[in-house]
């Protein structure tokens, strides 16, 4: 076995040598550097200046709309839409109602003006809310209609969920803004409940049940939630693993996640190494027979099998040095642009009800072994077709042609809606989307995504070895 | 040479080898024995099958039928340690042009048992490639490429090495030196070497026994010297300038003295036997000048006979190459 390592050192000793390998690290750091950039400084700039703008031209905004709307009538004007408008902006002008004002980012100022254009019984309490800026009340007035509504449908209990939220804000003081993120984790442990309420509402009328895990996963939403609200805790680094994707989904969760460990989670450079996968793995054994190199690689005491091993381990360890790069390059670049306050916190999970504790370094750990999973696949078919192959440059352009254009057929059966594209190895490599569950099929699951792999594998593998090892050179 | 010879061991055994490749049959029961100690030349015409033969005795293509042996080791079941004491060039060398030639070398010694960075360094100076050997191979020219593979071929001390074709591309003084690094190698260190050509005056130069193969079979494995003075032995052609060809080969009709034939207006040859060849010149060369014809010089047509040997046995296939 100590002549595989002796494959393998040679092996490396030819690639280290080969500037394409320089080129590659230089522009997958180039990669890591602007996409953190953006994630970072822009992002941050942009919607800086997004928010900016409107909180400037509101007022402004609602002189010319009004100007606009006179003209066909104002309040009397016969168009619904008009009318509504008007209430909306010229209230907005009357209370001086900016895009920061928790009546403008509540719904309020939207409650009213439709009530208004629509002559209900509402428009006077809105108003009366409205001039006296009192969020406590607008609170208050929501539980009423959620009681009278729930009441009516005779669903009371629901409607206990629904303003668990409200009374959470109402009891904490907090306003009902859409930059307070106590505000936004209160809805969503309020919807989280609601949800689980229904489940139990509907197994008692009409017996059906709901999925264990989504309850559970459902459940765990609130759970976290409370305990985020409880204990002051505003970014939980979990959000950015996908870890609560399922109850998410469900739920349309409104909260903020960390930006920096969005930043980090993601899986962008990845693509970037799969792509030099191919191309390494092309050259690596269709490369020694388009130089002629291969009698000089096999006129030596060492079996075929050991050879080639030798040239796949050597692939494969390069495809993990590229992700070590990448992942370590967007971690830095990342903390170099957002700083390193949210690198430190702790990532919150439910575990039998409790909420645990624990680093997201495991969460990145984890998402790092799952994204091999994805170079290692590519590298072993761009493998296979290499040993296959007398020239690299067919040898990559086959590869590609294959990964693209599996990937877009299964991609088109996913649109299509049929499910059996789950089988094909182009819609289970990306495990890290298997597990935050948006690959766009909807029975896909990790040991099915794992079987489909492992089967691929053996294919690929056995391809590469049965034709090197017969090949006569 | 003679007390090497008479403790010579085999160290490449090939018996009963066929090999087809698609519906071809390229080598028909090919039976083979090379010893230490002697240079085996491996001759025939080209797509005779001589580098179809090396490549199945280093490995690189797969036997149908038959069996290999390297210094003892069965090819197929060790593979290994057949390989270990093998070394070779198939074809042209070939080196990652991107590696100097050190580590093109450093590389392949790694490979084997026992190859030291001193070693790498006295092969290197034997091949005389000591002062360029920190540059690109990509830069080497065709002979440099071509002693660089000696070198890799030697470095490992094989007990057999195998070459193909080793003079393509070299220079005439290239040749002589290849020639004797693989004489000395041979002689002195006792090394099996087989050299595949379809020169036989290269062979004759260098070779202790010479195997002649054609269509895939082993026509005649001979000492060379054997060859040689079998081809003596028989008759030899002497060339006669003369002023009038065809009047002189009328006038030695009468003779008893081999074949005449015409070679061109003032040229005659004349298969001369063996035996009594100094009565028959002096005979010949009487009848022309009393005939009345001027005879400038009389000349043996120099080592054209093995040759003919080599043509009569390849039965004239190929006969354009043989130089």
């Amino acid at each position: 076995m100590d002549k595989i390592g002796i494959l393998i050192g040679n092996e490396i000793l030819k690639l280290r040598r080969r500037k394409i390998l320089l080129v590659m690290l230089i522009l997958l750091l180039v990669v890591c550097f602007f996409y953190q950039l953006l994630m970072g400084t822009l992002l941050e700039t942009l919607s800086g200046v997004i928010i900016e703008e409107r909180s400037a031209t509101l007022s402004e905004q609602a002189e010319l709309v009004l100007k606009e709307i006179e003209k066909n009538g104002g309040a009397e004007a016969e168009n619904m839409y008009d009318r509504q408008q008007w209430y909306f902006y010229s209230e907005a002008l009357a209370d001086q109602i900016e895009y920061d004002d928790w009546r403008f980012q509540s719904g309020l100022l939207d409650d009213w003006a439709y009530a208004a254009a629509e002559g209900t019984s509402e428009a006077t309490e809105l108003k009366s809310l409205l001039e006296r800026n009192d969020y406590a009340g607008y609170y208050r007035y929501q539980m009423a209609q959620n009681d009278l509504i729930y009441g009516m449908a005779g669903t009371a209990e629901l409607a206990e969920a629904a303003n668990w939220g409200y009374q959470y804000c109402l009891d904490h003081q907090i306003q009902p803004l859409t930059d307070d993120w106590r505000y936004l984790k209160a809805l969503d442990a309020s919807r989280a409940l609601y949800q689980l309420r229904s489940y139990d509402l509907r197994l008692e009328r009409t017996g059906i049940s709901t999925d264990p895990v989504l309850y559970e996963e459902t459940n765990n939403a609130f759970i976290l939630a409370k305990y985020q609200l409880e204990h002051n805790v505003e970014i939980n680094p979990a959000d950015s693993f996908g870890q609560n994707s399922i109850v998410e989904t469900a739920l349309g969760g409104a909260s903020k996640t960390s930006r920096f460990w969005d930043a980090i989670a993601s899986t962008s450079g990845i693509t970037l190494v799969g792509l030099f996968m191919i191309v390494i793995a092309g050259g690596v054994v269709a490369g020694e027979f388009q130089k002629g190199t291969v009698k000089f690689l096999l006129l030596v005491p060492a079996k075929r099998w050991k050879i080639l091993l030798a040239k796949y381990c050597t692939v494969l360890l390069t495809g993990l040095f590229f992700l070590l790069v990448a992942w370590v390059g967007n971690f830095l670049f990342c903390l170099l642009f957002q700083g390193g306050k949210e690198a430190i916190l702790p990532a919150l999970f439910v575990k039998n009800g409790e909420v645990v504790r624990r680093s997201p370094y495991l969460l990145l750990l984890g998402r790092g072994l799952l994204s091999t999973v994805r170079v290692v696949v590519t590298a072993t078919l761009a493998f296979a077709v290499s040993s296959l192959l007398r020239n690299s440059a067919a040898a990559v352009g086959v590869s590609m042609l294959v990964l693209f254009g599996g990937s877009t057929i299964t991609s088109f059966l996913m649109l299509l809606g049929q499910d059996w594209g789950r089988y094909l190895i182009f819609a289970n490599m990306d495990l890290v989307a298997v597990q935050d569950g948006t690959t766009g099929f909807a029975h896909q699951s990790m040991p099915g995504a794992v079987i489909v792999i492992l089967l691929h594998m053996v294919v690929f593998l056995w391809t590469a070895f049965d034709s090197f090892t017969r090949r006569e050179i | 040479m003679e007390t090497v010879m008479q403790e010579k061991q085999p160290v490449l055994q090939i018996s009963h080898l066929n090999k087809t490749l698609g519906n071809r049959q390229i080598l028909k029961d090919v039976n083979l024995e090379t010893y230490s100690g002697e240079v085996f030349g491996f001759l025939g015409p080209n797509g005779a099958g001589k580098t179809t033969t090396i490549k199945i005795a280093v490995g690189l293509l797969s036997l149908d039928e038959g069996d290999i042996s390297i210094a003892g080791y069965d090819l197929r079941r060790n593979f290994e340690q057949a390989l270990e004491k093998t070394g070779g060039i198939v074809e042209n060398p070939e080196f990652y042009p991107y590696l100097s030639g050190y580590e093109n070398l450093r590389i392949y010694a790694r490979v084997h048992e026992n190859v030291t960075e001193e070693r790498i360094k006295e092969v290197l100076e034997l091949v005389g490639l000591s002062l360029r050997a920190k540059e690109k191979v990509g830069r080497y020219s065709l002979g440099m490429r071509q002693r660089l593979g000696v070198a890799q071929a030697i470095l490992h001390r094989p007990r057999l090495l195998v070459l193909d074709e080793p003079t393509n591309g070299l220079d005439p003084a290239g040749t002589k030196a290849l020639r004797d690094i693989l004489k000395r190698l041979a002689h002195e260190e006792g090394l099996s070497i087989v050299v595949s050509s379809h020169l036989m005056s290269e062979m004759e130069m260098m070779c202790d026994r010479v195997g002649i193969i054609v269509e895939g079979e082993i026509r005649k494995i001979q000492p060379i010297e054997e060859m040689i003075s079998a081809a003596k032995s028989g008759y030899e052609i002497y060339v006669f300038h003369v002023s009038d060809a065809a009047k002189a080969a009328a006038l030695l009709g009468d003779l008893p003295a081999g074949t005449v034939a015409v070679a061109d207006a003032d040229h005659l040859e004349v298969q001369i036997p063996g035996a009594e060849q100094e009565a028959t010149l002096a005979k010949i060369n009487k009848t022309i000048l009393q005939g009345d014809v001027n005879l400038y010089t009389v000349s043996r047509k120099e080592d054209r006979k093995l040759e003919d040997v080599f043509i009569e046995m390849t039965n004239g296939q190929g006969g354009g190459q043989i130089g």
